[in-house]
């Protein structure tokens, strides 16, 4: 059992006569194979979404207006900045503009019918001296958002504006542009002082004690955490790829034989630039 | 191989990884679209140039690249 296990890895691994002095995970067939599977599971993911397999399948989701507010002040803490007080009708603006993106499928500032960030707060009887807006969507854990937000150095501006003393958030799901989506939609904003509300009734009190107000949060656990097991499991072909080329290599440089077949060390390079870019990149966008 | 072909390819590889850790995440997943394309055509030019070019490379070099590209289709899908 043991032999032919060995005989077998041998044959996959190792250039050899029997392989035609090529390892077996290199033939074409092979890579066919494996392409062709990466095709399906490209097509059960995407048809998992519409599906009720979603439910079982997808990226497990911990997006906490809580952990977006703590995240936030810390970064304006470390600037020397004060924190910024959760505000319900700032929130509530920023649900009513994921609802917005969502019902009009539109990724960006302004609505595809010129709708402008700003009237989301008028709307919501916000009166402001100053105003921001950032987005971010495709997030599975609250802190990626605001690092990412603090990468780039418009929204790093904005969240460390020290003018802002209040801020709102919102995290929706729905799809956006044929995709299931998880949208965080943050407001800041500096209250109009001067700003009279002409109503009959008493003016209400803003809530802007933390423990008074708590903004809708996204937590989901997937059965298969599909965001986790899809980089492992790509990170696993790309490296027995590469380990198989890089046997292929030391083989032949040793034994200076000709051969018809690519170049092992220029493939290796290649894949190699593939997993750093499996690693380093960041799924979430920010606007 | 020319020694210019191997620099050629270094620097493009270098320029890709730095595009990698500073660019943004829309320019990042095209740039490795554009790396997986520019290696095919580097790799069929440099194979071409020394006339040892056949059916049986062009395809290796074409799955590996496919692979590549499946393998961040699957990333990207599976990230939410």
């Amino acid at each position: 059992m043991m032999r032919s296990i060995m005989k077998y890895l041998k044959h996959v691994f190792l250039p050899h006569q029997g392989n035609n002095y090529r390892a077996k995970v290199l033939h074409h067939d092979s890579l066919t194979y494996i392409m062709g599977l990466l095709l399906i599971t490209v097509l059960i993911f995407r048809t998992s979404a519409t599906t009720s397999f979603h439910k079982v399948l997808g990226a497990s989701l911990n997006i906490q207006t809580q952990a977006l507010l703590l995240d936030t002040n810390k970064e304006r803490a470390q600037n020397g900045l004060g924190a910024l007080t959760l505000n319900k009708q700032l929130s509530e603006a920023a649900a009513d503009k994921a609802h917005d993106m969502f019902a009009h499928d539109y990724w960006n500032h302004y609505s595809p019918t010129g709708t402008s960030p700003w009237y989301f707060f008028t709307k919501h009887d916000y009166h402001y001296l100053y105003a921001g807006e950032n987005l971010a969507k495709d997030f599975s854990d609250s802190s990626k958002v605001v690092h990412a937000w603090m990468q780039s150095p418009k929204h790093r501006e904005n969240i460390l504006r020290s003018e802002y003393t209040e801020i709102g958030f919102a995290v929706e799901e729905g799809i956006l542009q044929g995709k299931p989506t998880v949208l965080v939609v943050q407001l800041l904003a500096t209250p109009d002082p001067s700003y009279v509300p002409i109503k009959d009734t008493a003016p209400q009190q803003k809530s802007n004690a933390l423990n008074a107000y708590s903004a809708p949060s996204v937590q989901k656990t997937k059965l298969i955490n599909t965001a986790v097991w899809g980089r492992n499991a790509m990170l696993f072909v790309l490296a027995v790829l590469i380990s198989a080329l890089a046997i292929d290599m030391y083989i032949f440089e040793k034994q200076k034989m000709y051969r018809s077949t690519g170049k092992s060390v220029f493939h290796i390079i290649f894949l190699f630039v593939v997993i750093v870019g499996i690693f380093v990149i960041n799924t979430g966008a920010i606007i | 191989m020319k020694q210019i072909d191997f620099i050629l390819l270094m620097l493009i590889t270098i320029v890709e990884i730095i595009v990698l850790f500073v660019a943004p995440t829309q320019t990042k997943k095209v740039s490795l679209y554009l790396y997986a394309a520019y290696y095919v055509v580097w790799s069929l030019t440099v194979h071409a140039r020394t006339k040892t070019l056949s059916v049986k490379i062009v395809l290796e070099y074409f799955l590996l690249a496919a692979i590549a590209v499946a393998a961040l289709q699957v990333l990207f899908i599976t990230s939410l």
